[in-house]
């Protein structure tokens, strides 16, 4: 049985011989990848206990045929290449997480939210890593980011809360975390009730001692008591972890300069009336 | 051999060879003209249905020159021909009244852009996928796989409705429950199954409202929003998860029933199972 990269770590390549299989398990996830004459073979199925933290790797694995296998996929190449390599990824759109409880930040404090996002993984194949397949671990709901259903945007919404504290946060395997200074620079207070982060322009950076996985630190500003913000990604890993080795690129060359509307208020009942 | 040449270079000499030669040349470079024309508007950064209709116009405009020009270089007397086009004019015009009509409206609906290519509308309880919207029709392909012929001017008239205009929709489902239920745990059985189908949206969240007291059940309006490509499979799932959540918590979706009352202090109605009736022959 060969490990990760460290005793914590899922992820990372291994080789799998032809006839034979590599298991994982990520949370709530199973995945079987076999290696056949020809074809790569994916099954997959989630066992739905969303607070799942289990993590197991097993790789080479024998196979067989297993009842519960879930759905399976196959992939046609070229090669002998035993190699496969699984890789976190984060989102591919943006993500909105809501507190607990909503709270206020008053003009002109900074406070810094811990917001958690819902992993995607990549399957890359062979010696010149082959894209496969790009799924998520938990399937995240949709959700719409706007002021009412005409305007707005599609993004996915996080299971997990955005959190005050560092010890609160949501350290499952199938979480990564950003941590989010905001600087309320209005003359009004801002009251949070949900927070939109664009995590395709965002990196993973995983934890060499707990193997949880992290994105670049986030500043937003809030200037004249508007919900648009100027986004500044801080470069690097997270001020927290300075020993975070990266392991995934953006999915989104970033851009500078770039505006979100990053704070939204929920919709009543009513505005889907009017 | 040289009796064809001298022939041809007879024929060549009379002026109105000369005439269609030249004619037949403006004609060619119209073609080409309108081609190149169609070309260079492909690379263009317009919408396909504006590009479509200003290379419809663009083309009629460069062959009806060319073509009037080689009519004159033909020998054609322009002032004759356009003498009769009135009179043709004014009678085709009486007959084309309805063309004209659907070319207006198509001006109208091309300016006003309810819809564009690749939408699914709804007109007149026809439902499709907009494929073509020309000058005088729109067509579209019924989720049958049917094409429907639409003229502009009825869709100008019609109740039009664009479903795929927005990215989010609403899907409602009408559910009744049985009286004798705790209300406050159907609620909460509705939104546990809203928020196990990921399709549904989290916002805006799910809307579950009371619609009256029935005659056989208590009914509700449960609605959920969803992304337009994911409508028909949440459609699907949403009406299969809520069933089995209500049967597994012994919520009763109830059939049409009557209930019959003999007053406040009777006993159940009595029923008395009687033999056969003898056959009277």
């Amino acid at each position: 049985m060969e490990k990760g990269n460290s005793d914590s770590e899922w992820w990372g390549p291994a080789l799998v011989p032809f006839g034979q299989c590599g298991r994982w398990q990520v949370g709530p996830l199973h995945l079987c990848i076999r290696r056949l004459d020809g074809e790569w073979r994916l099954s997959k199925r989630s066992t739905g206990e969303l607070h799942s933290t289990a993590v197991h790797r097993e790789v080479p694995s024998v196979y067989e045929p297993d009842q519960a296998e879930g759905a399976v996929s196959r992939f046609g190449v070229s090669g002998a290449s035993e190699r496969i390599e699984l890789v976190p990824a984060l989102a591919d759109r943006h993500v909105v997480s809501t507190p607990k409880l909503p709270f206020y930040i008053p003009a002109n404090e900074s406070v810094t939210i811990f917001v958690g996002h819902p992993l995607w993984l990549q399957l890359l194949a062979g010696d010149d890593r082959l894209l496969l397949s790009d799924f998520a671990i938990q399937q995240p709901h949709d959700t719409w980011f706007g002021p009412d259903t005409q305007t707005g945007k599609l993004c996915y919404a996080s299971r997990s809360f955005c959190q005050l504290s560092l010890g609160e946060v949501d350290d499952r395997p199938l979480r990564a975390t950003t941590a989010v200074l905001i600087k309320n620079r209005a003359s009004s207070e801002l009251y949070l009730e949900r927070i939109k982060l664009p995590v395709p322009y965002l990196s993973l950076f995983a934890d060499p001692a707990s193997g949880g996985l992290w994105t670049e630190d986030v500043v937003l500003e809030r200037l004249d008591d508007e919900d648009l913000a100027p986004l500044q990604v801080r470069s690097g890993p997270p001020a927290l972890l300075p020993r975070a080795r990266k392991t995934a690129e953006p999915r989104n060359a970033s851009q500078a300069n770039v505006m979100v509307r990053a704070f939204g208020s929920l919709f009543s009942s009513r505005a889907q009336f009017e | 051999m040289s009796e064809m040449v001298a022939r041809l270079e007879g024929f060549w000499a009379m002026p109105m060879a000369q005439s269609l030669a030249s004619a037949a040349v403006v004609v060619v470079l119209g073609f080409v003209l309108a081609k190149l024309v169609n070309r260079r508007l492909r690379v263009g950064g317009l919408k396909s249905q504006t590009r479509l209709l200003v290379r419809r116009f663009l083309t009629t405009v460069i062959l009806a020159i060319t073509g009037v020009w080689a009519l004159s270089l033909a020998g054609v007397d322009m002032a004759v021909l356009l003498g009769t086009a009135g009179f043709v004019t004014v009678a085709v015009g009486f007959a084309a009244q309805t063309s004209v009509s659907n070319l207006i409206s198509g001006v109208f609906l091309m300016t006003e852009q309810p819809f564009k290519i690749g939408d699914a509308i709804e007109v007149d309880g026809t439902r499709g996928e907009v494929i073509v919207i020309d000058l005088m029709s729109v067509k579209l392909r019924t989720f049958d796989n049917l094409l429907v012929r639409i003229p502009n001017e009825m869709m100008l008239k019609a109740k039009l409705t664009n479903i795929t205009h927005f990215e989010i929709r609403r899907y409602d489902l009408s559910v009744g429950v049985a009286y004798k239920e705790d209300l406050a745990r159907v609620r909460e059985i509705m939104l546990e199954v809203a928020d196990n189908n990921p399709l549904c949206l989290q916002e805006p969240a799910p809307l579950i409202l009371f619609l009256g007291f029935g005659d056989s059940a208590v009914n509700y309006q449960f609605s959920v929003w969803v992304k337009r490509e994911s409508y028909l499979a949440l459609r699907n799932s949403i009406a299969e998860e809520l069933k089995s959540a209500f049967d597994a918590a012994g919520v009763e979706i109830p059939f049409p029933h009557r209930t019959i009352y003999t007053g406040s202090r009777t006993t159940p109605l009595p029923v008395r199972v009687l033999d056969r009736p003898e056959d009277p022959r």
